[in-house]
């Protein structure tokens, strides 16, 4: 081990701390929104409080579909079709900027804090079904 | 039928263990239930074969060793996705531990310390590019720490086990 490696080692936590302090500035607030995309494009904005105790069924242009549940504040998929499941296994997300991502769906379910108002209390498209 | 010379054979026996053995590492990964955020992204174990054979200055066979453990273990246990995934991780993170142990003349620890977050940060990139959207950015100072994490664990393994590589290879 030569000095270069301890600086670079410094270096590397020093970046880590900084990565983690801009995260907490940039993802900051209560959580109050969950907002679910599909290739990059909203396709619903709503308030968490709106949806406690639902299910949300997601359908995906394939024919396949993401089941979606807001439960005490927390979300997760309990059931969906996609090859490999991943998102099922993602387990619950409570805090503003957590997301879970289905990748073969292109779906990802986000929670958005206070802070960012975005486009405000929008409503639910037609792309879902409760 | 051209015969083998015995060298030849051991390389070729000694590349099939590694292949294999990399492959176990990346099975076992896919079991560890540790979402990094988003589904495919691994810590990437299987890198310390990659370090292994870098460090013994045989980059041809780290390349090799790399791509049938990808192709392979995408066809047995994962799907496209996962090959696409572990292919960005597998070779920025190589292309990153070479340039850090041969240009940079950094230590094996500190070389795998920065594959490790390559690894990492490339699939995250990939992860963006799928899904174009930026939800996943939340995650990257976990997935660097993670990948700083890993790069410590297999740089450590790896400098227990480089002895004994020469000794598996007879040489
Ligand atoms: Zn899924």
């Amino acid at each position: 081990m030569k000095r270069r490696d301890f600086l670079f080692a410094a270096a590397v936590v020093f970046l880590i701390i900084l990565c983690f302090l801009l995260r907490s500035v940039l993802y900051h607030g209560e959580a109050v929104y969950l907002e679910i995309s599909r290739d990059g494009t909203m396709i619903s904005w709503t308030r968490l409080s709106e949806l406690e105790g639902q299910e949300l069924r997601i359908a995906s242009p394939d024919g396949g579909y993401n089941l979606v549940c807001i439960e005490n504040g927390g979300v997760f998929v309990r059931e969906a079709d996609c090859e490999n499941g991943d998102c099922i296994r993602q387990g619950t997300i409570h805090h503003t900027g957590e997301s879970i991502i289905c990748l073969p769906h292109k779906l990802t379910v986000t929670i958005v804090g206070s802070a960012d108002s975005g486009s405000g209390d929008a409503q639910i498209y037609d792309t879902i079904v409760r | 039928m051209t015969q083998m010379s015995p060298g030849k054979t051991r390389k070729l026996a000694f590349l099939g263990l590694f292949v294999t053995l990399s492959m176990m590492l990346s099975y076992l990964e896919s079991l560890i239930p540790v979402y990094l955020g988003a589904p495919g992204i691994k810590p990437g174990l299987a890198n310390l074969f990659i370090l292994l054979l870098l460090m013994d200055k045989r980059p041809k066979e780290a390349v090799t060793v790399n791509l049938l453990r990808i192709v392979l273990s995408g066809f047995l246990f994962g799907n496209l996705f996962s090959v696409v995934y572990s292919m960005a991780g597998a070779l920025l993170s190589m292309v990153v531990m070479y340039a850090m142990l041969f240009a940079g003349r950094f230590h094996s620890l500190t070389a795998s310390i920065a594959g490790g977050i390559a690894h990492n940060l490339a699939q995250l990139a990939v992860a963006v590019l799928v899904l174009d959207t930026d939800a996943m950015i939340y995650y990257l100072p976990a997935l660097v720490l993670a990948g700083a994490a890993a790069g410590v664990l297999n740089g450590l393994l790896a400098g227990i086990l480089k002895p004994y590589l020469r000794r598996l290879r007879g040489e």
